[in-house]
């Protein structure tokens, strides 16, 4: 073997060493944090346990008795909401319909309108 | 020995599974079976195997265009699976109520006639279709509506994926 061949070697080899010692230790701090993109982020908000008057679509509102469609409709309507009680001064309400809306409270909740929703505000297209 | 035997005592095994599990697997209408709800005070009735049998019938003629396999093209959201039916203003998970809503349907919520929307005894001038039902046939109809989930579990009102 030549000497060329050898000191060539030698340089591959310290190569190897720096990058993998610089590669451990200088790694990409990514992963330190736990990724979340905005929807999860969302999601873990109320939005993603009650009814959100300020987010959820109208099929939603089909999962507790009364409310879909003609409320499910006024409410996305009249959004957006401040504070939960802020649905039943939507205008021209039936007394029925305000009944309906008082037994609900519990399961209504508001968060920041968002923007990222689009059309999944109105139909998320998510049936079953 | 027991190398010559594992074959055909495998093959024994298999074939006397196959001839013991069959019949006790397959869904048979008893009586339990036929026994739906009546209405919302709690009572049952239970359906003769022909008014089962014609239930299906009738609704696969009349109802099956939308609702098949216990789904609603037409609006996915309000399906006629346990659930659906039964978060329904007023419920709709008993025969009563069924027949009713063959009658006079209503919005989930109950608060609009849909007579000019959903096929009913209403409205047989605009859905002919319904005109030659009798008392018997509502109640063999709904009665189908309630024992298929009971059969087909999931599958009745699960959507395509049930399939
Ligand atoms: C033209 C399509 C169509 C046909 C035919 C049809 N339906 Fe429907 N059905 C619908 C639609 C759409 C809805 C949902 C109505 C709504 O939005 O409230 C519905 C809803 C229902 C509901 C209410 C379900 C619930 O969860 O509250 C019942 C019960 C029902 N149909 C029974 C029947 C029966 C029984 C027949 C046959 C006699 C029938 N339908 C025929 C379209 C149809």
């Amino acid at each position: 073997m030549s000497k060329m061949q050898s000191w060539w070697r030698w340089i591959s080899l310290g190569c190897c060493l720096l990058v993998g010692i610089l590669g451990f230790w200088g790694g990409p701090p990514a992963l330190a944090a736990e990724p979340i993109n905005k929807m999860d982020a969302k999601l873990a908000s109320p939005f993603g346990q009650k009814l959100d008057l300020n987010n959820t679509n109208v099929n939603g509102f089909s999962r507790y008795p009364g409310l879909y469609p003609t409320l499910a409709r006024l409410i996305v309507a009249n959004a957006p909401y401040g504070k939960v009680e802020d649905v039943l001064a939507i205008p021209n309400l039936t007394e029925r319909q305000k009944e309906v809306l008082k037994a609900n409270l519990d399961n209504f909740a508001v968060t920041e309108p968002e923007v990222m929703l689009g059309w999944d505000r109105i139909n998320n297209g998510i049936y079953r | 020995m027991i190398g010559k035997l594992i074959g055909p005592v495998l093959c024994l095994g298999i074939w006397l599974w196959t001839l013991l599990a069959t019949p006790a697997q397959a869904i048979t209408l008893d009586d339990a079976t036929r026994t739906v709800a009546l209405n919302d005070q709690g009572e049952t009735v239970t359906l003769t195997l022909r008014e089962a049998e014609r239930g299906k019938q009738l609704f696969n003629a009349k109802c099956g265009t939308c609702h098949v396999g216990g789904i609603t093209k037409t609006n996915p959201v309000v399906g006629l699976d346990p659930e659906s039916l039964a978060l329904a203003t007023p419920p709709r998970n008993t025969v009563e109520a069924l027949v009713d809503y063959m009658k006079n349907p209503t919005t989930y919520d109950g608060l609009q006639e849909i007579a000019e929307l959903h096929p009913s005894l209403a409205r047989t001038d605009i859905y002919p279709k319904m005109r030659d039902l009798t008392e018997d046939d509502l109640y063999a109809i709904a009665g189908h509506i309630l024992i298929q989930p009971k059969i087909r579990g999931i599958q009745w009102g699960g959507g395509k994926i049930y399939y």
